[in-house]
């Protein structure tokens, strides 16, 4: 199998004469392409995991900017597919209390094999962290509200949405995670602290079974996170529609969550104070469920890719379990992660970081310094 | 008492009414014996409370069988099924009664032909337009036909406003004597980890946007206001099909510096406005049930409401509200003029209001009525 870089530069050689045909013209930059963008190719939590271009670039007729998806491999081509069919069910559910709005599909075309998807590109003021965090707060807790208003309930419920999003269940979570587990074990055989915190969160996860299945059958979003979400005329968009299914409706709050540990934790703990004290308990816990949840995640991601890697990149993927893990022991024990913690993390991933991969995340999150 | 509570809504589901059954129950169980059967497919557990669910993933029919099973086997003894309204829940209810005589009351907040409808998308009209031109799909009609013949068998009908009980009288040949009034408990306030000052000149107004609720009148209020009070702003929390003609307003009249379309926004957003604004309009032109406006109230926000039979009943007649006449721009900015000249009268409103919430619309207030009203003799 090629390598990202090969793989990304073969493809827009071929591919950028078609869109060109097709009346649309790339940016010189293309940072969607790079940095770690590389490591998620395929990697997909949820559906089909394929391999895809992301572009930006305009409509040469009238400059409209436009985002561009391409392909050519048949998992990249599933995944576009299942993303076009969840939008659409999504838009018919008559169960659906609020949607989101949505990028419009400009472009759907398949062209020397290419399957070809064009959609307006979502011009933000201000990233999500670039507003104040009193604004950022209430931003995700409408997206998130917004997800928890999509509940399934009756079997007509179920039989819309099954086949497009697939429906989990605690005993998914559960199997999942312990697939994270035995990932992790296989690759980090000596590291017996993350051993145990691993084996401590599988424990608390097979212990709450009947309180994550009490609330599952909710849309939910595997990678709700900033670059997911865009804001233009206090309208919230939401992408990566491939990434939805209905499950915990806590699943979209936790990788959130997890997200902001690194990069606002004042808007964590905002978020949890609020589901503390105005949802009770029980779901407070669940939280905490699906965040253990989506950092075994990370961690077998992270613990992955640094197996495959050298030099900076390693040790910044080794920083990253690392710190993943000291995350799910905070979450475990219902403690916050040490500010000062949280702060030498983020001075290693800017000192290991490639300039390319600083460049992507200037363009998905901040383009002003973020200081922890 | 032993009292069996019936329920298509049940947390984890998101529904106001789903919330309110499992505290109705929590709350009922301290002095009487309650069972819960609710229609979900998972549940929260209610401490002291028998709660038996009946899975919404059966097929409807099967359901339906299963809570009729279900009551029969667990209504021996019973005085009185509380039901929360709907036809899934009223209708196993119904069929009990004409074997056992055991008295059906109905908790009954909103139709269910009109919500379903709402939220297909197939009316926008309020409910009392809905119930005289009922719309809708086949299914959806036949729901609404279901809803007339079961309320009509059931023993008692409580409704959360008085305006509502004329309505339902009116629609459905009820007698007066069946549907009578009881006050819904406050919603619980959200509790927001960040804060805000309050904007004393700042409007809000928080609703759907639809033609029948008045926003174009609030519109050309604040285009009347605008000169007298350089500050005068106005955050509209909502959307609706009316928004594109309501931004054409808002630019016709000038006004795109003062008024604020945020769309639909989440519950802690609509409280986190509603505590940094200066007053909540409520402009709509048909009656609506209350609790926006308790929320206010508890809040200790003014409230400007349009002069219809709820609104009156809400505010007691304007002493914990101003009150204005439906689509009278100019009335509407004498009031909100009133309040924001007249601190005293703001300080008054707001406290009356807020005492009212804490007494009326309490917990203990609803139980004590809903008691009463379960202990009365049947009104068939």
């Amino acid at each position: 199998m090629r390598t990202w870089a090969v793989y990304r530069d073969e493809e827009l050689q071929r591919v950028t004469p078609l869109l060109r045909e097709l009346g649309l013209v790339l940016d010189d930059e293309q940072v969607h392409t790079r940095g770690d963008r590389a490591l998620f190719s395929g990697v997909q939590d949820v559906g089909a995991g394929g391999r895809k271009l992301v572009l930006t670039g305009s409509r040469i007729e009238d400059g409209k900017r436009v985002v561009i998806k391409a392909t050519r491999e048949e998992g990249g081509k599933r995944e576009l597919e299942r993303e076009r069919t969840c939008r659409r069910v999504l838009r018919g559910l008559n169960f659906a209390r609020n949607t989101f709005s949505e990028p419009e599909e400009l472009l759907v075309t398949l062209r020397e094999g290419y399957l070809i998807v064009v959609s307006e590109y979502i011009h933000e003021d201000l990233t999500l962290l670039e507003h104040s965090i009193e604004e950022q707060f209430f931003l995700v807790v409408r997206a998130l509200e917004a997800q928890e208003g999509v509940h399934v309930t009756t079997s007509s419920h179920a039989l819309a949405i099954e086949s497009a999003f697939g429906l989990i269940g605690a005993r998914d979570y559960l199997e999942r995670f312990q697939g994270f587990c035995r990932e992790v074990e296989r690759i980090k055989t000596s590291n017996a602290a993350l051993a145990r915190t691993l084996v401590r969160a599988t424990e608390f996860l097979k212990h709450h079974t009947t309180l994550i299945e009490r609330y599952c059958g909710f849309l939910t979003h595997s990678d709700f996170s900033p670059q997911n979400l865009r804001i233009r005329d206090r309208r919230l968009y939401l992408l990566d529609y491939a990434s939805m299914h209905f499950g915990n409706k806590y699943e979209s709050w936790a990788r959130l969550m997890n997200f902001m540990t690194q990069h606002n934790p004042t808007l964590e703990r905002y978020l949890a104070e609020y589901v503390r004290a105005n949802r009770g308990e029980d779901e407070y816990l669940c939280l905490r469920l699906m965040r253990v949840y989506k950092l075994g995640f990370l961690i077998q991601l992270w613990a992955r890719v640094a197996r495959e890697s050298e030099g900076a990149q390693h040790e910044l993927m080794n920083e990253r379990v690392a710190f993943w893990t000291t995350a799910m022991e905070a979450v475990l024990e219902d403690t916050p992660v040490p500010i000062e913690v949280v702060r030498v993390f983020n001075e290693a991933t800017h000192r290991l970081r490639s300039p390319e991969e600083k460049a992507r995340q200037r363009e998905i999150l901040m383009r002003k310094e973020l200081r922890v | 008492m032993k009292i069996v509570l019936v329920t298509s809504l049940y947390p984890p589901e998101i529904d106001r009414r789903a919330a309110y059954v499992k505290e109705l129950a929590e709350r009922l169980s301290a002095s009487h014996t309650v069972t819960l059967i609710a229609y979900a497919s998972t549940s929260e557990p209610v401490p002291g409370v028998r709660l038996i669910t009946i899975s919404k993933r059966r097929w409807l029919p099967v359901r339906l069988m299963k809570c009729l099973f279900t009551l029969f086997a667990q209504a021996r003894g019973a005085d009185v099924l509380l039901v929360e309204h709907s036809v899934a829940a009223l209708l196993p209810a119904i069929v009990m009664r004409a074997f056992t005589r055991i008295p059906v009351v109905v908790n009954y907040s909103v139709g269910e032909a009109w919500e379903r409808a709402t939220q297909a998308k197939c009316t926008s009209r309020s409910f009392e337009d809905y119930l005289a031109h009922p719309e809708g799909t086949a299914w959806i009609r036949s729901i609404g036909w279901l809803e007339r013949i079961l309320l009509k068998r059931a023993d008692r009908i409580l409704v959360p406003l008085l305006a509502l009980c004329d309505m339902l009288t009116q629609a459905y040949q009820l007698p007066r004597e069946q549907v009578v009034l009881l006050a819904p408990p406050a919603d619980r306030a959200l509790i927001l980890p960040v804060g805000g000052s309050r904007a004393p000149h700042r409007l809000m107004v928080s609703t759907p946007l639809l033609p029948w609720k008045g926003i174009g009148t609030l519109l050309e209020a604040v285009s009347e206001l605008s000169h007298a009070v350089p500050d005068l702003e106005l955050v509209i929390a909502g959307d609706g099909p009316e928004r594109p003609t309501l931004e054409r307003v808002t630019r016709e009249h000038s006004l795109t510096e003062r008024v604020t379309f945020v769309g639909h926004v989440s519950h802690a957003e609509t409280a986190h406005l509603r505590h940094t604004c200066g007053i909540h309009v409520v402009p709509t032109t048909r009656d609506e049930l209350p609790f926006s406006i308790l929320k206010s109230f508890e809040a200790g926000i003014p409230v400007v409401m349009s002069r219809l039979a709820s609104s009156r009943e809400t505010s007691r007649e304007g002493t914990l509200a101003l009150l204005f006449e439906p689509g009278d721009a100019h009335d509407l900015a004498r009031a909100v003029s009133e309040l924001l000249t007249q601190p005293d009268l703001r300080s008054r409103l707001s406290e009356q209001a807020h005492e009212e919430v804490h007494h009326r619309y309490s917990w203990p207030h609803h139980l004590h009525s809903l008691v009463a009203y379960l202990e009365l003799p049947c009104a068939s």
